[in-house]
Parts: structure tokens; sequence; C-alpha cells
């Protein structure tokens, strides 16, 4: 007979350590324990990292397989990922081994080429969100939606320096708007948010979930 | 006393002169019916009608009871049992057996209903052997019968009709006379035709299944296969020695002609006499007709109150999961086996129930009690009637679980849901472009022109309450060389607006002269760092190592940021460039967390704001200042503005940092963004609410969109 | 211990108790009353219709992680995940689901794979595919572009760690016409949200998808505690505003503050 030893080990090992945490954040006796499983945890979640870029490395490679139309793209990302790594690879020798000054190759990628497509992207995105919310009440035409609209409005023309000098009632509104409607409503939904995720993580506390397999 | 009528449907009792029930409008006379020898006879029930035709009732006059040896009734079984025994049925002539003699015309049909039930018989089993077709449940069933595997469907060969049929059949000479040829002929084509759309199309209404059923379990009755060899002496003899039962029942009451001693009928043929059968059972005998229940109507309400299908109701019981060949023995009765019984036997004291005393009087099946006439069942075809009688085999509870599940799964299917097509929304390109070439010209045209324009200085009037002013003021407190810990924990996407917030921040603090870590929990944090101190604090000539170091990276996340604050030399123990981190002038004062003289975030999530107030901060640890996006100041003000503070002070947004460079009086990059930004913030609003209210007002008159959008919550 | 840890273990053990009071003496019901959300009922009918009409979910995890308060939305994300396989496992093409961060995708391999194997799929060719599109929010946003624009994707769902970038998910999503299912729980992405996907999760919605996607009672348990415990705090925050306003010291005072 065959026994599946994996998913009550994998269970009891998520269980065990999850609820050690959790008493250490509570129980000051428990705080070296607490902190030697954190402290393998930040190991394995940068180990995690490294599987998780040849996952990536494996799923690229697996779709320049095939004749998807954006193979291209695989293929692109597999070569931008492997000359990235060469290049920290040698700066890491460099820096760390002859002393040069610490990774001025992997700086200056990032500099020239990550910085540049990120804050691009991010101007992508405020064209989006404008557009965005110019469209809302085409896309739900209800009394939230028409609220929602106008304070987005009301917000942004209080962002700007020149309608505080000239209309200082715009800046008392939208002080008053960000401390006393938008923060009751964070915090209700805050609130909600915690409350969820102590459900969630009771669940997986007690076993209830396993997104671990078990 | 008027005459009455009995209804063959309700059993009401009805004037001589309706035509239909006065209480469930049936028929009370059958449609084919031409001849007043035909009519359903007024008697009193316990008085079987003569229904032989007249041209048989001299035959059936002079017929002598079948030659049974055994009156046991389980004897026929034996037979079943044992294909190859020839035995003592001699009860059947070898000309009966005759394959090669045609079928008569008008008896053809019954080999069409055996053609029939044989091909239905084949498709079940071929259905059982490809049992991957059905669920498990329903599967197991049929591979645990063994009757059925034991099952064979019956052949097309006259000689493997049952006896009883072949016995009705052309070998009797039970032809309709001449003038009723015609509509018999119809009759017997409507029957067929109802008969061959039960086979076809597996009716689940249980009634329209009686005579099919009945066909069948007569089918399914195996004749030996070595044909009695009986040597007739006369024709007459031959027809005495076969006569089927109906034929002695007939015998038993006839109007006019001699009676027939019942006790040669065989007992389970006695029903036919109307009276009760003799009890002659052994201590090995099983009644057939015993279907395990006390009360049979009371059985059948239970199995039928669920309105099952008919097919389904064949399932059988968990209990029969036995082996057929070892159970069956003399006089042992395997439950199928009784389940092919008519079930007539202890229901009334005429012999059947009292909606079945219904008994045919013309064509083969004559004297035939509980056949359904055609007319009654086109009547009984109204879907109210469609449960009133089965023959079914018990049901368990799991069984009848499944059953009902099918059934809803099945009713499920069949009902189709309309599931809208998703539609493409109009994305609006042109939009989407005129807001990109906008802001491109604009924001363009304010970086390259705007330079001469003169900066608005911001108003004051709230300034005591501010942020900045609490974090200019913390920051102005510093003395040289304290150590302060910096966390850029924001992506490179935010690096222009966030970069504006913190430079005048950062600059003050070099100005102090304080000693800088920094640290990150965002894998690009590091380099972000770096990039910021060299691009925007170069003229301090802070050296890395010496007046600032990089910790690096900090992974984990929460987790990692807890466990730095308990042992930050532990965890981090090496700088961002190989070197040993806490020997460094930055860090040498510094083994904990509480060591630091400030704690200064740079973020544009505030869940990342959260998880450092949560985790780092307690009643020993340092002040914290954040320097955070627009779009996080609403939650940060909440750790500002609490009692006691949780953060110190902050500065939000470009404006924010435009704020404190004007309190700092050091005009720094949020200075030269002023034109730029408000412009941009101008002409957001402007598209917004131009596109917003055409949007709306096209929303308006066209109503919402149909397809995916506009079917969430809101 | 302090009177805030005390305070916070008291509150989790009841929550916890009150979970499984709930579970065990609403077992035998038929089911728990819930509250009508659009979303998920939406949800159950792209299902239905990806069944029908042999097309794919696609499921987006975020680029949150773990180790974070991102963790509660992954786990809700695979949850929501599971509950997908679980409902769309006589679906032609399994559903495909994507993630930025790389412990999440090892969990949402893990998640397909038991929950596959948990309802008998034995191809493994049918087994959803759970890949890491990227590790920093806008590549992620970028690399997740294609699985949307796939013509064979019906519906997309979102349940993970976002930011800002979900803009460009929710707007791919408009542009193929398919639905999108998008929660967070990081609040300015929910504004996003809200304002650009055709089927948003407000606030705590996102966790209780294992509710309502027939994840069992114990899910429909914790909806309920859930809702005990926030009638519990508004009595809480109700009671603190009047006995400030009355400038009565109260019990809870220090603890809403903060302080140990």
């Amino acid at each position: 007979m065959k026994l599946n030893f994996r998913a009550p080990l994998s269970t009891a090992v998520a269980i065990g350590v999850g609820v050690v945490v959790l008493a250490g954040y509570f129980i000051p006796s428990l705080t070296e324990v607490r902190f030697i499983l954190l402290r393998t945890g930040l190991v394995l979640a940068a180990v995690a990292l490294l599987v998780g870029i040849i996952n990536l490395l494996a799923v690229h490679f697996r779709k320049m397989g095939t004749n998807q139309t954006n193979s291209g793209y695989s293929l692109i990302l597999v070569i931008a990922l492997i000359a990235t790594l060469v290049i920290g690879t040698v700066d890491m020798v460099q820096t760390y081994l002859i002393g040069r000054p610490n990774f001025q190759i992997t700086n200056w990628v990032f500099t020239h080429i990550h910085l540049p497509i990120e804050t691009s992207l991010m101007a992508v995105t405020t064209v989006s969100l404008i557009y965005a919310g110019a469209h809302i009440l085409r896309k739900r035409l209800s009394i939230f939606s028409i609220i929602f609209f106008f304070v987005v409005l009301l917000v942004l023309l209080s962002s700007f320096s020149i309608s505080t000098n000239y209309l200082p009632v715009f800046q008392s509104l939208r002080n008053w708007i960000i401390r006393i409607p938008a923060l009751a409503g964070a915090r209700g939904l805050l609130i909600g948010i915690a409350l969820g995720s102590i459900a969630a993580g009771l669940r997986i506390l007690t076993g209830i979930d396993r997104p671990y397999g078990g | 006393m008027m005459a009455e009528i009995i209804c063959q449907m309700c059993g009401q009792a009805n004037p001589e002169d309706q035509d239909t029930c006065q209480n469930c409008d049936a028929r009370l006379s059958p449609l084919v019916a031409s001849t007043p020898e035909d009519q359903i006879p007024e008697e009193p029930q316990d008085s079987p009608p003569d229904l032989t035709p007249v041209e048989d009732q001299t035959a059936a006059e002079d017929l002598p009871t079948p030659d049974l040896e055994d009156d046991d009734p389980s004897s026929w079984l034996d037979e079943l049992r044992d294909d190859d025994e020839p035995d003592d049925d001699d009860l059947l002539p070898s000309s009966f057996a005759d394959a090669e003699e045609p079928a008569d015309a008008d008896t053809d049909w019954l080999d069409r209903i055996k053609k029939l039930d044989g091909e239905s018989a084949d498709q079940e089993e071929e259905i059982e052997k490809t049992g991957d077709a059905f669920p498990s449940w329903m599967t197991a069933d049929t591979e645990t019968q063994p009757a059925s595997e034991d099952h064979e469907p019956p052949d097309d060969s006259p000689e493997e009709l049952p006896e009883w049929l072949q016995l009705e059949t052309d070998e009797l000479g039970l032809e309709p006379e001449e003038d009723q040829s015609g509509e018999e002929d119809a009759d017997y084509q409507q029957l067929r035709e109802l008969l061959g759309e039960d086979s076809e199309q597996e009716d689940p209404q249980p009634e329209s299944r009686e005579i099919p059923d009945a066909v069948q379990s007569g089918a399914d009755r195996e004749p030996p296969r070595e044909e009695p060899k009986q040597e007739p002496d006369s024709e007459k003899e031959e027809r005495a020695s076969i006569f089927p039962s109906w034929a002695a029942e007939e015998k038993t009451h006839p109007p006019d002609i001699g009676e027939i001693d019942t006790e040669d009928i065989p007992a389970d043929l006695q029903f036919l006499t109307g009276e009760e059968p003799a009890k002659e059972k052994t201590a090995e005998s099983v009644d057939p007709f015993d279907i395990g229940g006390d009360d049979e109507e009371d059985l059948f309400d239970d199995l039928f109150e669920e309105d099952l299908p008919s097919w389904l109701t064949s399932a059988v019981d968990e209990d029969q999961d036995q082996d057929a060949s070892a159970a069956i023995s003399p006089g042992d009765l395997p439950g199928w086996v009784q389940a092919m019984r008519p079930v007539v036997e202890e229901t009334g004291r005429s012999g059947l129930a009292e909606d079945e005393e219904y008994i045919e009087n013309y064509g083969p099946l004559a004297g035939i009690a509980s056949i359904i006439p055609a007319e009654a069942d086109i009547e009984s075809s109204k879907p109210g009637d469609a449960t009133q009688s089965s023959l079914t085999l018990s049901v368990s509870k799991t069984q009848r679980e499944y059953a009902e599940l099918l059934e809803k799964v099945i009713g499920q299917e069949s009902k189709s849901e309309t599931v809208p097509e998703p539609v493409s929304a109009p994305t609006q390109r042109v939009l989407r472009w005129l807001i990109t070439l906008l802001l491109i010209v604009t924001l363009g045209g304010a970086i390259i022109f705007g330079r001469g324009i003169e900066n608005q200085p911001l108003n004051n009037s709230n300034q005591e309450r501010s942020g900045h002013v609490a974090l200019y003021e913390l920051i102005s407190d510093l003395e040289e060389e304290e150590p302060i810990l910096i966390a850029f924990d924001y992506q490179p996407a935010l690096l222009g607006e966030l970069s504006y917030s913190a430079s005048s921040v950062i600059d003050h603090l070099i100005s102090q002269g304080v000693y800088i870590s920094m640290i990150s929990t965002q894998p690009t944090g590091p380099a972000l760092a770096e990039y910021f101190i060299q691009t925007t604090q170069v003229k301090h000539e802070y050296a890395p190592g010496l007046n600032y170091i990089n910790l690096g990276y900090l992974p984990g996340g929460a987790a990692g940021l807890l466990s730095f604050t308990i042992e930050p030399t532990k965890i981090i123990p090496l700088a961002f460039n190989g070197s040993n981190a806490w020997d460094s002038p930055p860090l040498a004062e510094v083994n904990a967390i509480n060591d630091f003289s400030l704690i200064l975030i740079i973020t544009d999530d505030p869940t990342t704001a959260k998880i450092w107030v949560e985790q780092v901060q307690t009643s020993s640890t340092p002040d914290m200042g954040m320097i955070v996006s627009a779009q996080a100041e609403p939650l940060i003000q909440a750790y500002y503005h609490t009692s006691p503070r949780q953060i110190s002070g902050y500065v939000a947004g470009v404006l924010g940092g435009y704020a404190y460079e004007q309190l700092s009086e050091n005009p720094n990059l949020a200075n030269t963004a002023w034109l730029p930004y408000n412009l941009g913030i101008i002409l957001a609003a402007a598209v917004i609410f131009v596109g917003g209210l055409a949007n709306g007002i096209l929303t308006l008159v066209k109503g919402q969109n149909k397809g995916p959008r506009g079917e969430g919550s809101s | 211990m302090t009177l805030t840890g005390f305070s916070g273990i008291v509150i989790i053990l009841l929550f916890l108790g009150a979970m499984i009071a709930f579970y065990l003496t609403k077992r035998g019901s038929e089911t728990f009353q819930l509250r009508e959300i659009n979303s998920y009922r939406r949800l159950s009918r792209e299902i239905r219709r990806a069944v029908e009409s042999g097309t794919q979910l696609h499921v987006s995890l975020g680029w949150g992680g773990i180790t974070s308060s991102e963790s509660a939305s992954a786990f809700a994300g695979l949850s929501i995940l599971k509950q997908i396989i679980k409902e769309s496992s006589i679906c032609d093409y399994p559903p495909v689901s994507s993630t930025g961060n790389a412990v999440v995708s090892i969990l949402a391999q893990d998640t397909i794979q038991s929950t596959s194997q948990a309802i008998s799929i034995n191809d493994q060719k049918s087994y959803s595919t759970g890949e890491l599109i990227a590790l920093t929010p806008y590549s992620y946003a970028a690399g997740t572009l294609t699985s949307i624009r796939n013509p064979n994707i019906s519906a997309n769902v979102l349940s993970g760690w976002y930011g800002p970038e979900v803009i460009w998910l929710t707007s791919a999503a408009e542009r193929q016409g398919t639905p999108i299912i998008a929660g967070t729980a990081q609040l300015p992405s929910q504004a996003v949200m809200y304002a650009s996907a055709t089927d948003p999760l407000i606030g705590e919605e996102l966790f209780v998808g294992g509710a309502y996607l027939g994840g069992g009672k114990i899910h429909e348990a914790s909806v309920n505690t859930q809702d005990i415990f926030r009638w519990v705090i508004i009595a809480v925050i109700l009671l603190g505003a009047v006995l400030s306003l009355l400038g009565v010291a109260y019990p809870f005072q220090s603890l809403l503050g903060g302080a140990p």
C-alpha cells in the first residue's frame, strides 16, 4: 500500500510554524523561536526568488517553442534575462573580489534601461487612468459612480498650487475630504480587509485552506 | 336497478348510457368494440366476463386443461433454469415450435414486438458493456446483477416465443372475424405503434410501459430449446393440450358452457379464474408475486411518489447484488424473476386490483387481465395519470437520491441559459490618443518654455498642522553624525514623483551632516537608492561607506522587516558592496534598530508604510518620518493625526515636496516641476470633466452598455 | 505580554471559536445566508460559459507575496483559483493563472496540481498552467497583457495584490470585450478597479470567494464570523466615540491608540 506522507507532513509543518510565529507575536518568551523561523523564512523567500526566475525562464522557453504570435516577446525576455544575469555576475565578481566600485555596470543597466521603461509605463498608466476617469459614467451610471466622478475632480482641482492660492476653499475642501470621508471610508475598508485577512489566515493555520498542496 | 358501467380508469360506477366516465372522462367503451360481444360486460366483478370470441367458445368448451404435472407455481421456472432439459413440457406440440411455419398476418405484430424488445435488450446490453457511459453508481447495479448477464435477448424466430404468446397466436386460430379485421388491424397497428414508441423512446411514463413490460416479461421467459415431441392424436386433442390457461379460465365461468375444473389450472394462472390461488407454498418456495412488501399498493405509492422515471425504477435493490446462479434453486425465486411476474395475485377478491379489472376481450390477448386498452392508453397519456401504475422494483434511498440528482442535472441541462456573447466595448481610441497628445504637448511645452515663469507660493494658512512642517522640525533637530535609516521602498516607475518629493528632505538631512544608512524591501530598491544619491545629492559629495552605506535588499517583506527590527546585524551583515556594514562609520554606533535617531521611509504604497509602522515601531523606537506618493496620503494621515503620533511627520507628493522646499527656503526639484505639474493636473481634470460629462450624457441617451460591462456591483 | 498582544490573541481565538461554532451549528443546514455579490454571480456564470463554449478563464494572482500583508490577497486568490479549477474541471481548456511573485507561483502550481489530482484529472496536459510572468509590478502587468488578449480567454479574474498598473489589465480586457472580475486589498488599486473593471470586488469581498464559489461550509462560517465581528467593531467604535465626547476614559482607548 502506498502512503502519501507529503500532504499530512506539509500540513503539520505549515500549521505548526504558523502557530508559533503568531504566538510569538503576542508571547515574548517565544520571540527567539519566532526569530529562527523568520530567518529561515527569509532565506526561503530569497531562494524562492531564484526558483521563480527559473520558472520564468522555463515558461518562456516553452512559449518560444510554440508557434504563438507572442513567442517573439519570450525570446526577447530570455535574452534580456540571461544578459542581465551575466552582467550582474561579472559585476559581483568585480565588486566583491577585485574591489572595484560597486555594481557599476548593473547600475548603468538599471539607470539607462530599466528606469526609463518603468517611468514610461507610469506615463502610460497616467493616460489610462485619465481615460478611465472620463469613461466611468459610460461604464456604470449610478449614484456612486457620479459621487466618485466628482470627488476625483474636486481632489484634482485642489491638488495644484494655483487653486489653493486663489481659491483657498478648494484646499479646505480637499483637506476635509481626505481627513474625514476618505479616511473614514478607507478605515472601514481596512477593517473589513483585516477581518478577511484574519479569516484567511486562520483557515490556513487550521489547515482548512491548504495552498501548499496538502 | 339501472345497470352501471365501471370505469376502467378510475373504477367509478357510471350510468349505462354514459360514454365517458363522470369522474375522469375516460371512455367507458372501447373505440374499436364494434360488436356487442366486444363490449365490456356489465357483470359483477367477481364474475369473469365472457370475452371469448364466439367462434372459439365452442372449442374452449371442449378443451381439457393442460396436463400439468406439477402444480407448483414455480415449476415453470425449472424450465427457465435448465434450458437443455427436455423435461415434462409436453404441453407444446412440435408444430407450434416449427420455425418454418409462416406466421399469421394478424399475429405478426407479436414478432415485431419481440424484435423491438430484442433490440432494446441488445441496446441495454451494449450500454451495460460500455459502462463508462454512465457514472459508477449506475453501472454498479448492472455489473453486480448476475441475472442480467445471464439474460439473453429473445431471438426473432417464432420458436423463441414464450409459450403463452405462441398459444395465443395462429395455432389457436384466434383470427378475428373478417368484418372486424380491418378495425382490429388498425387497433393492433395502433397498439404496435405505442409499443414501438415505448421501445424506441423509452417513454418514462409508467403506464405506457405497461404493455411492453408485460410482453417483455413473457418474452424473457426462455422457452426450452428442444421443443417437446408430442404426438398429436387429433387436432382437437392437440388444441386441448396446448390451450392456454385463459381459455381454461373461460371454461370456469362460461354462461352456457360446462364447468372446468379449476383445480387443474396452474396456480400461477388461477388469477384468471377470479379465485384466490391455492396457497400451496412449500417451505422452499417463495411466492413469486411477493415483492417484498406487506402492502403492494403502499409500496407502489412509495415508489411513485418520487416520480421517478420508469427506466430508473428498473434499477434493482442493492440487496440483490449476489450471484444469481448460486441463488437460484427450485422454489427459491430470484428477485428479478419476481419482478417479471404479474403483480395481481393478492390484490382483491377477484384476484385483480381495483384499477386492473379490465380484461382483454378480443384478439390474441383476449382473456388476459391487466392489459391497458388502446383507448385507455390514449386517455391515460395525460401527464397527471402518468404515475398511476407501473411495475417497478424497490429502490433504495441512496439510489433514489442518485436518481434525483441525475434528474436534476438532466433537468438543468435541458434548461438553456442565454449567455450574452461578449461585446467588444467601444474603447474610444480617439479619446485615448487625444489625452496622450494633449499631455505630451502641454507638459513638453511647459518644461521647455516655462522656465521663465515665476512659481506661485503655496498658501501656508494651515501650515502648523501640516506633516511637512513636523518633519522639517524633526530633521532640524538632528545633530551631526547621528545615524539615520532611510528605506527606499518604491517602484522605479514612481521615481518621477518621489524623487521630486524627497530631494529637498534628503538634502536637508545631508545638510545636517548625519550618517545615512539605506535599505529596501524591494529588489530594485538598492539601485534606486544609489541612483537617488548620485543624481539628486551629487553636490554634497557624500561617499559610500564613509558618509552613507547601502544595506541592500531585505527579502521577506513584513517578516524580513520584523527580523531586521529584532536583530539587524544578523539579518544584514554585509553591505551592498560586500563590505562589513556594521564596522563602517555610518553604523559604527548602531547595534539595534533603536540606535537610529530617525527612520525615514520613502514609499508609494500605503501598505508598505503601514508595515513599517506596525513591524518596527515600538515604544522605544526612534521617530519615524515618511515621504509618500500622493495616492498614499489619505491613509498616512491616519498615523500622523492619531494620538500619540505613530509617524512624526510626512511629505506627500510633489505638492508636499514643493511646500517643504518653500519652508526650507531651498528650491529643489519640486520647484522646477511646479509649472508642468500644475498644468498637467488642470489638463487631467478638464479631460475627465469633459469626457465624463459627454459619456454620462451618451449613456443617458443610449442607455447603459450591454455585454460584459455595467453589470458589476456598484 | 502587553495589553495589545493579549487583546490580539484573545480576538484571534474568539474569531477561531466563532468560526468553528458557526460551522458546527449550521453544518447540517442547507446553506448559510449570504448576501448577493454580483461579481461572484458573474464569475459563476462565466465559468459555465467557458465550459459550454470551450474557452478558458484567466486567473491573475497579482504580484504580492506571502510574507507581508499582501499574503491575505494572495491566499484569497489561490482559494478562488482552486474553486475555479474545480468548477471548470470539465472544461476543454483548463484555466490559466499568472502571477508576479516567485513564492506565489510555486503555491499556484501546487494548488493546480493538488486540486486537479483531487478531482481526478489524470491527464497532466489538462492541468491549468501557472506562470510566473515577471517580478516587478509593471513588467508583470505588461506581461499579463498577452494572456488577456488571448482570443480563447473568455473572462479574467484578478484576485491578488496590484498597484495602479492594474488599469492596464482592465483596459486590455475592455478592449477584448471580455469581462473582468477584479479585487484587491490595496486601497488605491480598488479605486482604479472600481473605475475600470466590469465587476469590481470591494473591500473584503475578495476574501469570501471560497464561500461564494462553493468552497464549503467552513468558508461560509468564516463569512458569518466576519460579519459578527464587524458589528462588534462598529459597536466599539460608536461606544468609544460617545465616551470620548462625554470625556470618559474607557478601557479600549489605549488599544485603539495602538499603545502597548
